[in-house]
């Protein structure tokens, strides 16, 4: 019997064989043999369809532990299902961190290098997908391993490249040191949007981590108004005795669990403005404290199922990137959803760095905004299909990772190597075997 | 495959002429699509003007000659040889009053009201069960809920088909695709032009809109419009005795 899946968005649900990839099971060695088209999934992160096929079959990682440190070197040999929540909680005691970590750590480490994911380190150390040493892939033609110095080709169709070039059985990671399991952060509130564009620009420099809350419903002299929250890691000397006790210590829990979808219409313009006035004055102007991992990198992991709080209609997350030049086109963005009143809570802008030689890969120069939209917002469909074609325009792009409604044309006009990935899929017939939803819905 | 707001690449019109068909199609935003339109149907040039309309860069529209003879079966080998995401069943035909005990009058209407989408729609439900997604868009009536006796064959055909329909919905249970059965009392169309206008009377722009909205989701009955559902509720209920002496 099938099963119902969908992204985390839950917009868009699917029917589909779940099917679970032992590597120890040569069975499973007939993904490609099986008659039927199949797509790799993580956790299930991705905000729209990139992670399930419809009537086929979605495969998921049976080895979820698997792991060998060097801590000589600070390279972590890892399978692919593996997630972020796991690895972190085994590598900060050991003093080490993972290089790039997203908005959440219920990711697997296969669909961190699918979906090349990136964090508030992107303007200084850009994305996962640079600090691959290698990985292993399943592909029609048994498993290969790449790198960048070994089937280079794959190696960077596959990092971006939504799980499209084959299963990624493990990877080989570099690390990164730290001293402490601490963040130094610093927080900062700005009264307008030009205001904050400024403050990334004058507090990039200083900090590895920068990221800002965006309150997309203020007004006039206001508009855009967000506070900044910049973070280095922190050094035992940054430490105060109580936190100096146990340098690495480290707890994530989930407080608190959304056991059912709220009422459709409970995230409204009304509440939303409530909420975001009230987020707005949480903090003072400015502050520095002392931040746990996941209250600084995963303040949203505290809520299980935080996706419910959108009703069964659900929502979707919309981010794209537009060059440092296209400052203008992103105060647009911004005045256009405080004056439609769209009730967006999470909004989060970011500056971006240099982009990798992933083909399908989302991060280059400039700025990111996400915008988390419920889908009953009245004319959400022409709202998004005039945002897409503005993108369009102003030398942007859609993450795959978080889409549900790119086609074709629009996709091809914002990934200038999109007939190159198709070509590679044709030419090692990844194409006769792996799909979803989303590549189905891109014509990839 | 049907995006997040519920519109569809390839769709298939059983009854290609329908006016209703045509303002769901209109709703989906066709032309500023990409993607396949077959309809399918006995009027030919008409299809053929409509094909015309909706045709464009991105869209491919396609005509299919079915009517019920062997042409029907050529549909029905044709289904299974292309994609579809959302199939219109709006085949339909309204006899004159006084023709309801005609035998010729009798076999078009349950065939064209009936058998044709039956017969059509057993395929498409077959192929959405394979591919796991769909959606059948069925044609009732207020007619099918009760016979009167201006329009009893056609409320006979009608109720033949909702039975049918819902049918469908066990089959398509848990298979990811869906019927969405339309209820509504009279709509402002050619076909029912020459009638005197009934009360709840509605617009065929506001039938499709009211489709296109449901295409996402789980309901599957969809009433047009919604106090209809309560109208039809009493008319169940009523005796004979004071429904004959209410209807004319």
């Amino acid at each position: 019997m099938k099963s119902r899946i969908s992204g985390w968005g839950l917009n868009n649900f699917s029917y589909t064989n779940l099917i679970t990839f032992e590597k120890t099971n040569k069975r499973n060695y007939q993904l490609f043999n099986s008659g039927s088209n199949f797509i790799p999934r993580g956790l299930g992160r991705s905000y729209g369809d990139a992670a399930q096929l419809t009537g086929g079959d979605t495969v998921l990682s049976g080895d979820t532990t698997g792991y060998i440190l060097d801590e000589e070197n600070g390279i972590l040999n890892v399978s692919a299902g593996a997630d972020f929540d796991f690895l972190i909680r085994e590598l900060v005691p050991r003093g080490w961190f993972l290089p790039v970590v997203p908005g959440t750590r219920y990711i697997t480490v296969g669909g961190a290098i699918a979906a090349d994911i990136h964090g508030k380190n992107h303007h200084r150390d850009g994305s996962f997908g640079n600090f691959i040493y290698s990985f292993e892939l399943l592909t029609p033609n048994g498993k290969i391993s790449c790198s960048a110095f070994d089937n280079t080709e794959l190696f960077f169709a596959t990092i971006g490249g939504m799980g499209l070039t084959g299963l990624i059985l493990s990877a080989k990671i570099e690390l990164i040191k730290i001293e402490t399991s601490l963040i130094k952060g610093e927080i900062i509130k700005f009264k307008n949007i030009n205001d904050l564009l400024i403050g990334f620009k004058d507090y990039d420099e200083k900090y590895k981590y920068s990221v800002a809350w965006v309150d997309l419903l203020a007004k006039g002299n206001s508009l855009g108004r967000g506070i900044l929250s910049l973070g280095n890691h922190a050094k035992t000397s940054d430490l105060n005795s109580k936190s100096a006790s146990d340098i690495f210590y480290y707890r994530a829990n989930q407080k608190i669990s959304i056991p059912f979808y709220l009422p459709t219409g409970t995230l409204n313009s009304l509440t939303t403005n409530i909420f975001n006035k009230l987020w707005y004055l949480k903090d003072k102007k400015q502050s520095k404290k002392l931040f746990s991992i996941p209250s600084f990198f995963h303040p949203l992991d505290g809520i299980k199922n935080w996706n419910k709080i959108y009703g069964k209609q659900g929502f979707l997350q919309y981010q794209f990137v537009v060059p440092d030049t296209r400052s203008e086109f992103l105060i647009e963005v911004i005045k256009k959803c405080s004056n439609q009143k769209i009730p967006i809570f999470l909004a989060v802008l970011k500056k971006m760095g240099a982009s990798n030689g992933g083909l399908l890969s989302f991060g280059k120069p400039g700025w990111t905004l996400t915008l988390d939209i419920p889908m009953r917002t009245p004319n959400l469909e022409n709202f998004l299909n005039d945002l897409d074609e503005d993108v369009v325009a102003n030398e942007g792009r859609i993450y795959l990772a978080k889409d549900s409604l790119l086609n074709p044309t629009k996709f091809n006009a914002m990934y200038s190597n999109s007939e190159k990935f198709r070509a590679l899929r044709t030419k090692g017939s990844f194409n006769n075997f792996i799909q979803s939803d989303l590549s189905r819905r891109l014509s990839i | 495959m049907i995006d997040i707001f519920g519109k569809p690449q390839n769709v298939l019109v059983l009854g290609g002429s329908s006016e209703i068909a045509i303002e769901v199609l209109r709703a989906f935003n066709i032309t500023n699509r990409i993607m396949n339109l077959y309809l399918a149907g006995r009027d030919l040039p008409r299809l053929n003007q409509l094909a015309d309309e909706f045709r464009s860069e991105n869209t491919n529209c396609e005509v299919i000659h079915a009517d019920h003879d062997e042409s029907s079966f050529r549909l029905i080998e044709h289904i299974e040889n292309i994609e579809i995401d959302i199939a219109i069943m709006a085949s339909g035909y309204l006899p004159p009053q006084d023709q309801q005990f005609k035998p010729d009058e009798v076999k078009k209407v349950i065939n064209r009201n009936l058998l044709a989408v039956a017969e059509v729609g057993s395929v498409v439900i077959e192929k959405f069960i394979n591919q796991n997604f769909g959606v059948l868009i069925i044609f009732s009536s207020v007619a099918a809920m009760r016979p009167r006796p201006d329009n009893f064959l056609y409320g006979a055909s009608k109720a033949g088909l909702d039975n049918w329909a819902r049918g469908a919905m066990f089959k398509l249970k848990n298979t990811g695709a869906k019927v969405l059965l339309v209820r509504t009392g009279m709509v402002d169309t050619r076909m029912s032009r020459h009638l005197e206008r009934a009360p709840m009377t509605v617009d065929k722009k506001f039938v499709a809109n009211k489709i296109v909205k449901n295409i996402k989701g789980t309901n599957q009955i969809l009433w047009i419009p919604l106090k209809i559902k309560f109208l039809v509720f009493f008319l169940k209920i009523i005796p004979n005795k004071l429904l004959n002496y209410v209807v004319k």
